[in-house]
């Protein structure tokens, strides 16, 4: 047997030992990316190989939380992709207004940095107080994060610009404390948030949304994986809501469910849910 | 000796420096005599000329200041005078070198002469002394002062003469030194150009020479080297350019050796190219290689595999095999030179061989080779052969060289072409395999064709198979045929079975209401027989006592026999009934013991009763029954025993035993064995013992007496008890009869259940009369009922409301049916022929198949808590109404609601309600439009409304309470509402419409585009047959049979869908629901109904998560133990634990399954009431 097919082998066995393990199913992901991050988290640890890896995995759920951590994370920053918020301002905003309460999910919210930004957005659209905004995470130590809301100012520049490119009408600065060379989102932003551990893939969903965030997670997910991800959103979103996609992302139209889901902005990504 | 270009050089410019430097010292030289004489001349005459005018001068200033003196009388100034006189002696003194001493004296002299007269003349003339000799004086010094000026002027005069030959001398000096110059100048140019001619000579002459050398070599002459002339530079360039032409030379002849030798390669390389076979190309290499290297005679021998060296091609080899040439055709490995050069590897030359070595003849002579040459053709470490070469001449480097490098060349070549042969071979054997392989393919072709034949048989063969088949088939469906008919006549002969069983039971029934008839006479007869045989008033004769006893004891047999008939129809119609209590096991084996040892002792016969230690003190069962049983047994036992004994052993039945009932297992039951040594019962015999009325011989019965009803009711009574009654015999030793008996006698269930009326048999035609055909896929109702005439009637109103319908008239019917096809819904009768309501709907729950499949009990014996209780979905008590019957149709098969587009716009603003409706109407839409809440509620109630939208702010009702009235006058029938209202709206007010609308959409933003959507989404729902939206989060009905009565469920989650679902769940268990979207709504709800029984917890709520009121809940000692069940969309692993952990009692996932819910919350809440600590 070849050695690249052992390798194979030896990841699927860890990653069923993660299922039997821990419940998270991670069997299904895109193989080669996936095998990337694997190799990856596998130096980092300095184990020597995937076998010691799997023990240490199974024995240690502190180290497999830094392992789930390393293998689906995510970069992301605030207002990153302004043109998206720029044209969910301008064309989903005026719908979301017709609704008394509003449900928005941001699945696979990793840092929160997004979060953040549809909360700046929903405020200055004087939506937030009638929102609630789940984000839900796999990872707890991501959602921790994403709770704190600290990021690295170090692009702040950069930050305060995608802002404005997203058609940002307030002050950017009124919405953090820069101190020791970070952002502290402000407490007001984070009131109507919910953080929630929760798994796109084996979780149930838990409530009707209007809009699902899933910006850059289903690339991750290999193609049975999506169509239960995909499926799962069609059953939280009400008819008419909004499922927003990363923009190198796309509907795989092979899968039954997305023929209810129709392209609302094509250049951003964003689709509808016909109900 | 040599003399350079540079000291040649340098001996002309230092004699050109020589000459003038002889030039310049003779110049000076000259040029210094003329200048002596011009300084003579300046030395000597010029002070002189000067000097004279100066002391003049000196002079004639004494002689006027005298005058002056005397001209101004001053005394003084005439005295003053004396320096005049002393300054121009000093300056005769002064000028010594000018004038000679001699001159000097003299004019001093001169000088102090006319001095001292003139001083003298003055002062008398001063003085104004007159006298005499004044005049004599003044004359003396008149005279005097020419004197003196004279004596100046000569003294200082020059002498011309002396000062002409002065110059003229200095001329002189001139004159010679210009002659002495041009003469040394002269000389030094001679000298010079005489140099110059003599190096510029040389230094030509050798050019020349270097310049003819050099063009001769441009020409590629390099014979004649360039004469060496000269000992100088131009002598070495000469010598170089020698050296060069000699390199040069050298280079081309290494050059054209090279050529020679690439030629060489070139050539052989070109001769042997081509697709040559060996020998061809070892023939082409030799005649090549003897022309190229002019060598009379050569051969090349290849390496065969075996090592032995083969002569492959030659050129000039005389009768190449003849022994007499010597030339061989085969070499051995390491035979001979050429064997050698072959293991060398390496060319070996062999001079001046033998003369007998080798010769070549021409047809003008022979002559003897010089020298053998022997080069082993080596590549890739390979000897491929070796080449032979003999020659006249001396063996040369080069040609060693192009051979070294040649034989490689040649080696490959021979190589390539041996390779190629063996290749052409092996393509020819290829070719060869390839015309045997399309031999082949013919012959398979053959075989092909023949398998096709042979196909085709059996392809015939096959449709002769076919014809049997399907002869076979029609056989076979002949043969189903005479099954369906045997089947037919099955059903029939069950059908009569049944009836059988009823007229049994009827009979049961007739001999319990008869029993009874039959002893109320008889006591009154045994009463007043016994009266009569105690003969009291002693008026009967003796024989007449003894017919009165006898009488009596008649009909104390007659008594006995008519209580046992009782019994067992009792037993039989189901009308005994049991009281199970403990029952103590040693009480019952001394009771035994008390009463059946004197009989034993009596009849002479041992008797003995055993208690096996390790069973329970008690067992629970009736303890009458148990008695009446054992009784029996033993009464039997001890009347069939004429010797030995009889025993009672009470015990674990043996590990392997049989057990006829299920749920009877060796480690729950009790065996009561009764043993005999009597009769013995005959094999063929045991079956009947038990049947009632029946007894094995008659001679028996007549011997022993008896009813012969004791064992049947033993047995059913064993049945009744939960338990069995086996039997083993061996006629003639004995017989052994065990009562099998649970621990834990007969449930609760079977304890209350209540008693089925007798009824008589129905008309076994039902099920086919009247009902309309039922194809296969249509749905239809169950009709499970023995009366035809009511079955009848209600088959019409199913057929009216739709439905179709099948009467089954007895529960086996029922039962097959529902699971041969099952219906939408059954409807069952209580009262059944063959067996009963209850019985029936047990049997249905317990098959998947049928488990389903909706029930409602339509019967007239009131039992509704018991059917409800088993899980039907209605009970209704005859007699009933048309429309209660349509009801119960309703509530098996929901009738689909009759859906429509149709739109009721509820608007009180009349621009606003315009604009909409016009709106609508453009989609295509029927639209009707009410101003207030009243006129909507009028208009809904004339017509059907599919969709309505609603403004909330209505001048007469508010939206919510317009919406729970339209609630109450729609029913489940209500339209899908679409709330289209400016009006802000609070999170609890958008929550309590949610429980009624499809949507709410605010008047803002895009809301009027969003209206059209949710109205579009509304149409296209109703095309693909749904109904409004909030109706699709119910789930199904849950299946399982519990119910949770009046229970109060406190459902905690934010999402309006679940909560509709978990409610609509619930309340359909008939619980009472109580709702919160939050932990802190929970806890509030909690407060306001302390009396909430269970808690339905959702974990992901905004403000307060699940588990941290859960944490809260638990933290308020008075619901410490209320049941909480934990909702959560997660489905990882630990997950329940954490809800444990935060005080859940339990957990379910979501999507919640129904059925587990209502189970689980049922456990919940009755564990609690048992544990006795109510919630409240």
């Amino acid at each position: 047997m070849a050695d690249r097919e052992l390798e194979e082998l030896e990841i699927r066995l860890l990653l069923e030992a993660i299922y039997a393990r821990y419940g998270y199913d991670l069997r299904d992901y895109a193989p080669t990316s996936f095998r990337r991050r694997v190799l990856a988290a596998l130096v980092k640890s300095g184990l020597e190989n995937l076998g010691e890896f799997q023990h240490r995995v199974l024995i240690d759920a502190e180290f497999f939380s830094q392992v789930l951590e390393q293998l689906t994370v995510r970069v992301s920053e605030i207002f990153r992709d302004p043109s998206f918020y720029r044209i969910f301002r301008a064309k989903v905003v005026p719908i979301l207004r017709t609704y008394p309460l509003l449900n928005i999910w941001h699945g696979g919210c990793a840092g929160g940095e997004e979060v953040y930004s549809s909360a700046i957005l929903l405020k200055e659209e004087g939506l937030y107080e009638r929102c609630q905004l789940y984000a839900t995470d796999l990872s707890s130590q991501a959602l921790a994060q994403a709770r704190d809301g600290i990021y690295s100012a170090e692009h702040l520049n950069v930050l305060v610009a995608n802002y404005q490119a997203s058609g940002g009408n307030g002050t950017f600065a009124n919405y953090y404390t820069l101190a020791y060379e970070r952002l502290a989102m402000k407490e007001s932003l984070r009131r109507k948030m919910l953080f929630f551990q929760h798994n796109l893939v084996s979780d149930q969903v838990f409530g009707e949304m209007q809009v699902i965030f899933c910006r850059n997670v289903l690339i991750y997910f290999g193609p049975d994986l999506r169509e239960r991800v995909l499926n799962k959103f069609a059953q939280s979103l009400c008819p008419g809501g909004f499922l927003c996609l990363g923009s190198s992302e796309r509907l795989p139209r092979t899968i039954p469910i997305t023929k209810r889901f129709s392209e609302f902005s094509s250049s951003e990504r964003i689709y509808r849910y016909d109900g | 000796m040599r003399i350079t270009f540079r000291t040649k050089l340098g001996a002309i410019v230092g004699a050109i420096m020589l000459a003038f430097l002889a030039l310049i010292v003779a110049s000076t030289a000259i040029a210094d005599r003329a200048n002596r004489e011009l300084v003579n001349i300046q030395e000597r005459f010029l002070p002189r000329i000067e000097l004279g005018p100066q002391l003049e001068g000196k002079l004639e200033h004494l002689q006027r200041a005298l005058q002056d003196a005397v001209a101004a009388h001053d005394l003084e100034a005439l005295e003053a005078t004396v320096a005049l006189k002393n300054d121009l002696l000093e300056r005769f003194l002064a000028a010594r070198g000018v004038i000679t001493p001699g001159e000097a004296a003299a004019l001093r002299s001169a000088v102090e002469d006319y001095y001292a007269s003139a001083h003298d003349v003055s002062r008398r003339l001063l003085t104004a002394e007159t006298g005499e000799g004044l005049v004599e004086a003044m004359e003396a010094m008149q005279a005097k002062q020419p004197r003196t000026v004279n004596l100046l002027r000569t003294t200082t005069a020059i002498d011309r003469g002396q000062l002409a030959s002065a110059f003229s001398e200095a001329a002189r000096a001139q004159v010679t030194a210009n002659q002495v110059r041009l003469i040394v100048s002269l000389g030094c140019l001679a000298v010079v150009l005489l140099l110059s001619i003599g190096l510029g000579r040389s230094t030509l002459r050798s050019l020349a020479a270097l310049a003819v050398g050099l063009n001769r070599f441009g020409k590629g002459d390099f014979g004649q080297p360039i004469p060496v002339v000269s000992q100088d530079e131009l002598g070495d360039l000469a010598r170089q350019a020698n050296q060069m032409a000699e390199n040069l030379n050298r280079l081309g002849q290494e050059r054209d050796r090279s050529d020679w030798i690439k030629g060489g390669q070139a050539g052989l390389a070109e001769e042997v190219r081509g697709e040559l076979e060996p020998e061809e190309t070892a023939a082409r290499a030799v005649r090549f290689l003897a022309r190229y290297l002019d060598v009379p005679v050569a051969a090349l021998y290849v390496t065969n595999p075996d090592g032995s060296l083969r002569l492959l091609g030659h050129c000039a080899l005389s009768a190449v095999g003849a022994p007499s040439t010597g030339a061989a055709t085969l070499i051995r490995p390491g035979e001979g030179l050429l064997g050698h050069a072959a293991q060398q590897r390496e060319i070996i030359v062999v001079a001046d061989p033998p003369a007998d070595y080798l010769c070549v003849r021409s047809g003008l002579g022979e002559a003897r080779t010089r020298a053998i040459v022997l080069v082993p053709l080596v590549h890739a470490g390979r000897v491929t052969g070796v080449l032979e070469l003999g020659l006249f001449t001396p063996w040369t480097d080069r040609s060693a060289e192009l051979l070294g490098v040649a034989r490689e060349t040649l080696a490959i070549a021979i190589e390539v072409s041996r390779a190629r042969s063996s290749m052409r071979g092996l393509l020819a054997e290829t070719q060869r395999q390839a015309d045997r392989l399309a031999e082949q393919e013919m012959e398979l072709r053959a075989t092909n064709e023949e398998l096709q034949s042979q196909q085709e048989e059996v392809r015939r063969t096959n449709a002769d198979l076919k014809q049997q088949t399907e002869e076979l088939e029609t056989q076979q469906r002949a043969l189903q045929e005479k099954n369906e008919e045997l089947e037919t006549a099955r059903l029939s002969l069950e059908q009569k079975a049944a009836e059988l069983t009823t007229v049994s039971t009827y009979k049961s029934q007739f001999l319990s209401n008869m029993s009874h008839e039959l002893r109320t006479p008889l006591n009154s007869m045994l009463l007043l027989s016994s009266l009569l045989a105690e003969n009291e008033t002693g008026r009967l004769t003796d024989k007449q006592v003894e017919f009165a006893k006898t009488i009596h004891l008649a009909g104390k047999d007659l008594l006995k026999l008519i209580n046992q008939v009782l019994d067992l129809a009792k037993i039989e119609s189901g009308r005994q009934e049991i009281h199970v209590e403990p029952v103590e096991l040693s009480g019952l084996v001394d009771r035994i013991g008390r009463v059946f040892e004197p009989l034993a002792t009596d009849k002479g016969l041992a008797f003995s009763v055993e208690l096996e230690p390790g069973l329970p003190q008690t067992i629970a069962t009736d303890r009458q029954r148990i008695d009446q049983v054992l009784n029996n047994l033993l009464a039997n036992a001890i009347k069939f025993t004429a010797q030995g004994g009889v025993a009672l052993h009470i015990r674990r039945p043996a590990a392997g035993a049989h057990f006829q009932r299920d749920g009877l297992r060796p480690d729950n039951t009790v065996a009561f064995v009764v043993t005999d040594s009597g009769v013995g019962i005959a094999a063929e015999n045991l079956d009947r013992i038990f049947t009632p009325f029946e007894q094995i011989d008659s001679a028996i019965d007549r011997r022993y007496g008896g009813t012969g009803l004791g064992l049947g009711i033993a047995r059913e009574l064993c049945h009744l008890l939960g338990g069995e009654l086996q039997v083993e015999s061996v006629m003639g030793k004995g017989s052994t009869f065990t009562c099998l008996l649970p621990d834990q006698g007969p449930s609760a269930s079977e304890k209350v259940r209540p008693p089925v009326p007798v009824v008589a048999a129905a008309d076994p035609d039902t099920e086919r009369s009247g009902a309309p055909l039922v194809a296969p896929g249509d749905a239809y109702l169950l009709l499970v009922e023995d009366d035809p005439n009511f079955a009848k009637a209600f088959g019409e109103i199913i057929q009216g409301q739709g439905l179709k319908y099948v009467i089954a008239p007895d529960g086996k019917t029922g039962l097959r049916l529902a699971r041969d096809k099952p219906p939408a819904g059954i409807i069952l009768d209580v009262r059944l022929p063959d067996s009963d309501g209850w019985t029936l709907m047990n049997q249905l729950r317990a098959d998947p198949a049928t488990k389903q499949i909706p029930v409602h009990f339509v019967s007239a014996v009131d039992a509704s808590e018991h059917g409800l209780g088993l899980g039907a979905v209605g009970y209704l008590t005859k007699p009933a109404t048309r429309q209660q019957l349509i009801q119960v149709v309703e509530a098996l098969v929901p009738k689909p609601l009759e859906r429509t587009a149709r739109i009721l716009v509820v608007e009180d603003d009349v621009v606003m309600g315009d604009s909409l409706v016009k709106q609508l109407t453009g989609e295509n839409l029927e639209v009707r439009r009410a101003m207030n809440a009243q006129e909507a509620l009028q208009v809904i109630s004339q017509e059907r409304i599919g969709c309505l939208i609603l403004d909330l702010s209505l001048p007469d009702m508010d939206g919510v309470t317009f919406l729970r009235a339209l609630e109450t006058q729609c029913g489940p029938d209500m339209p899908s509402i679409v709330v289209y209202t400016a009006r802000a709206l609070s999170k609890a007010e958008a929550k309590a419409l949610e429980a009624y609308t499809d949507a709410i959409v605010l008047k803002d933003g895009s809301s009027a585009e969003r209206l059209l959507d949710e109205v579009r989404l509304f149409v296209r729902r109703l095309k693909e047959g749904l109904g409004p939206r909030r109706q699709t989060a119910l789930p199904t009905r849950p299946a399982t049979a519990v119910r949770l009565e009046g229970r109060k469920i406190l459902v905690v989650d934010d999402d309006m869908r679940t909560v509709y679902a978990l409610s609509a769940t619930l309340r359909s268990k008939g619980a009472e629901v109580f709702v919160a979207d939050t932990g802190h709504a929970a806890l509030a709800e909690l407060k306001g109904h302390p009396d909430v029984e269970a808690v339905l917890m959702d974990i992901m709520m905004p403000e307060m998560d699940g588990y941290e009121a859960m944490r809260r809940i638990r933290q308020e000692q008075r619901f410490r133990d209320l049941p909480i069940i934990a909702l959560t969309a997660k489905a990882m692993k630990g997950e329940r634990e954490t809800c444990i952990e935060a005080g859940a009692s339990d957990y379910l996932p979501k999507p919640v399954d129904p059925d587990r819910l209502i189970t689980m919350l049922h456990a919940c809440i009755s564990e609690k009431v048992k544990d006795g600590r109510p919630g409240a």
